[in-house]
């Protein structure tokens, strides 16, 4: 079972920290350690035992996905704390737990002793075993599928939403149980906005429309971004969509284990700034996706690629009031190098819906 | 939406609290306060003042979809709250939603802001979001009627074949088609995956003998709808029968005990006790109810809560058996001085019926 070697690779973790055990309040981190993904669940690990605390509403689900877990109904946090063994020193996710929990915790709690750490399973997570890399990869075939399929959609006089709606849908008819994200529509001017909140602007001739999506697949997430353009591009629009481009194929090419993802970030805005750009690049180059949609390791210093790590790449110019371009993939850094998850086609030049060339 | 009464009532609050300022961080309170709907912000509240702190991702949302609040706008991810508490003047005491302020947050607050006394508030805003105003009842309504009306037209399609996904991605379609800004969570429970409370759909088909149970709803100008209706599909066996009758007479006791003053355990009670009797009181193994608006928020039906006239809330009591499957029924209503008046008017037979078969 995966999810118990992942519970051991989290105590041994722990015990580095000097904590004897732990309190998982976060969603995602109780997800990851059980397979139990219900809306209500709280685990506390100590030495030799794991509980997962919930409600009636999940028991049967909970036994039967949480396995070497004990499956603790009706009982508080500090019901279940206080019968464990001895004084345990036990780490809480400060991050996520909320201050009205901890404070119901400490009124209850009578010999544990809670301490705040940040980020062990976040750090243990950016690590992805092949069982996630599988459903990741899903998630990144259903988001390319679902693209492949809204082409014939995008043409002058239709809405933002409408093809948010219809991406969506695409996307949930091959198998998405959800989407990894709001979805991002931005035509013409509104491509110049990073995280646009799509709206009803209708598509136009000499528009730059970006999509920014995923998929959900199981708990995990895809996150890719294709600019397709509508008429008969300018000199303007070749330059800057083509640096783009540039900028995002060959920084995805150099990620291999080892490599510094500082560097990675560098070839992208030198490459942008050779094009005169570079005020316009306006975010880091990318992150680490899972679970959660934005998760470790960024793209960018102090992060060293490893084997498992899955990261997006996704370099932008935005230039106010004119438009935008940004192209991105889900790349899995593997033992000898890196390759793409997301693999629709990307032109390398401004290219109107359903270009299927490079 | 009357967000200046909103707004005065959690001024009135603060003096309750003799606190000068206040920081909301839950989402549905500071949509509810201010008619923001962005995913990254606070709610920053002077006696004089109400700054909404959000990012550039929001700043043309926080400028024209919002009433009563100057929108300030910070760098992607920064934390603005010390800084606006500074800036504004807020005084030595301001209360927080301690429920959605996380740890973590709440020390960098405590580090930027030394000489002020940060008072942790629970459910700050829940008292004044638990009583709906005509303009929230009126949404509320309307995302119901969404939702009764896909339920009725969803019936064509609970067929053998079908798959549980298959349902839940048409129930979210055809509740946009109708009008939802968005469709909620979808639980379609088939056959021995009804027994699960809160089963996600998967790809299993609707088999003849089948219970169907489907728990979904849909959001209409913010406000969320919430039905549950089961049925089966083909001939049903005796047993079926007796677990969905015994369910739809604790859903109606339960209805029948709502009024304003009762407490939660008393509806609890009066729904649980039909399970009870019929001798299948383990395996109805939730609440009897929630809250709901914008979000679910207190008063649940539950001890310790006691409604009042105004308070929006779920009956839904169910009985699931591991192998065999489950029945729940549910209707969300609105709490008044003398019962219970649903929102929710999709059919709701006495006797368990195939899809549509009531009609």
């Amino acid at each position: 079972m995966r999810t118990l070697l992942r519970l051991a690779k989290f105590r041994q973790r722990l015990s580095e920290l000097g904590a004897d055990g732990a309190i998982v309040t976060s969603r995602e981190n109780v997800a990851y350690l059980t397979g139990f993904s219900g809306s209500a669940a709280t685990l506390v690990i100590a030495p030799g035992r794991a509980y997962l605390v919930t409600d009636g509403r999940y028991e049967i689900r909970a036994r039967e996905v949480a396995k070497g877990y004990r499956v603790t109904l009706g009982k508080s946090l500090a019901d279940v704390v206080n019968e464990l063994p001895g004084r345990p020193r036990l780490a809480y996710e400060p991050t996520h737990l909320t201050d009205s929990r901890l404070s119901e915790l400490q009124a209850g709690v009578r010999r544990a002793e809670l301490r705040p750490e940040s980020r062990v399973l976040e750090e243990i997570r950016a690590v992805k075993d092949p069982d996630e890399i599988a459903l990741i990869e899903r998630a990144a075939a259903i988001a390319d599928e679902a693209w492949a399929a809204l082409q014939p959609s995008i043409v002058p006089g239709v809405t933002e939403v409408e093809l948010s709606n219809q991406l969506e849908a695409a996307m949930k008819a091959r198998g998405a149980s959800g989407v990894g994200f709001d979805s991002i529509v931005a035509s013409g001017p509104n491509s110049a906005i990073p995280h646009h909140e799509t709206g009803d602007r209708r598509i136009r001739e000499g528009d730059f429309i970006t999509f920014d999506f995923g998929a959900l697949y199981k708990g995990y997430r895809s996150d890719m971004t294709r600019t397709v353009f509508i008429g008969e591009p300018t000199e303007k629009h070749r330059e800057v969509y083509n640096a783009v481009y540039r900028a995002q194929v060959d920084s995805a090419a150099m990620i291999a284990p080892g490599v510094s993802g500082e560097d990675v970030a560098n070839k992208a805005r030198e490459i942008i700034k050779e094009a005169g750009y570079d005020k316009y690049f306006t975010h880091g180059l990318g992150h680490g996706v899972g679970r959660d949609v934005h998760e470790l390791p960024g793209v960018g210093r102090g992060t060293i690629f490893e084997p498992g790590h899955v990261v997006t790449v996704e370099p932008g110019i935005y230039l106010e009031g004119w438009g935008g371009v940004r192209i991105e993939d889900t790349v899995f850094v593997t033992r000898s190098g890196s390759r793409p998850l997301t693999t629709s086609p990307k032109p390398a030049w401004p290219s109107p819906p359903g270009t299927v060339d490079g | 939406m009357n967000y200046v009464r909103r707004l005065k009532a959690l001024r009135a609050r603060m003096a309750g609290l003799a606190v000068q300022a206040a920081v909301v961080a839950r989402r549905d309170a500071i949509r509810y306060l201010c008619g923001f709907a962005g995913s990254f912000g606070d709610l920053v509240l002077t006696e004089e003042q109400a700054w909404l702190v959000t990012d550039g991702r929001y700043a043309t949302a926080a400028k024209n979809r919002t009433v009563g609040v100057t929108p300030v706008i910070g760098g992607q991810g920064l934390e603005l709250v010390p800084g606006a508490l500074r800036e504004l003047g807020a005084g030595s005491r301001v209360a927080y939603d301690s429920d959605a302020v996380t740890v973590a947050r709440l020390h960098e607050w405590e580090a930027a802001l030394p000489g002020t006394e940060l008072v942790p508030a629970p459910g700050l805003v829940d008292p004044i979001m638990a009583v709906k105003d005509d303009d929230e009842i009126r949404a509320m309504a309307e995302a119901c009627r969404i939702t009764d009306r896909v339920w009725e037209e969803i019936q064509g399609e609970i067929i053998p074949g079908a798959t549980e996904v298959r349902l839940a991605q048409r129930l979210a379609e055809l509740q946009l088609e109708h009008g939802a800004e968005a469709h909620g969570f979808a639980i379609v429970a088939s056959g021995p995956n009804s027994a699960y409370p809160h089963h996600v759909p998967t790809s299993r088909a609707v088999e003849a003998g089948d219970f169907v149970k489907v728990d979904f709803g849909c959001v209409y100008d913010g406000y969320n709808s919430d039905l549950t209706r089961t049925v089966v599909v083909g001939e049903a066996t005796e047993r079926q029968r007796e677990v969905y009758e015994t369910v739809y007479r604790a859903q109606i006791a339960g209805c029948a005990a709502v009024h304003s003053g009762a407490t939660g355990e008393e509806v609890d009670r009066a729904a649980r006790s039909v399970i009870e009797e019929a001798g299948f009181g383990e395996q109805f193994n939730h609440g009897l109810g929630h809250g709901l608006g914008i979000a679910k928020h207190p008063p649940h039906v539950r001890p310790g809560y006691v409604l009042a006239a105004g308070n929006a809330i779920t009956i839904e009591p169910g009985i699931y058996i591991e192998g065999l499957g489950g029945v729940r029924i549910e209707d969300l209503g609105i709490v008044t001085e003398t019962g219970f008046r649903s929102l929710s008017h999709a059919p709701k037979p006495p006797k368990l019926c195939q899809p549509g078969e009531w009609q």
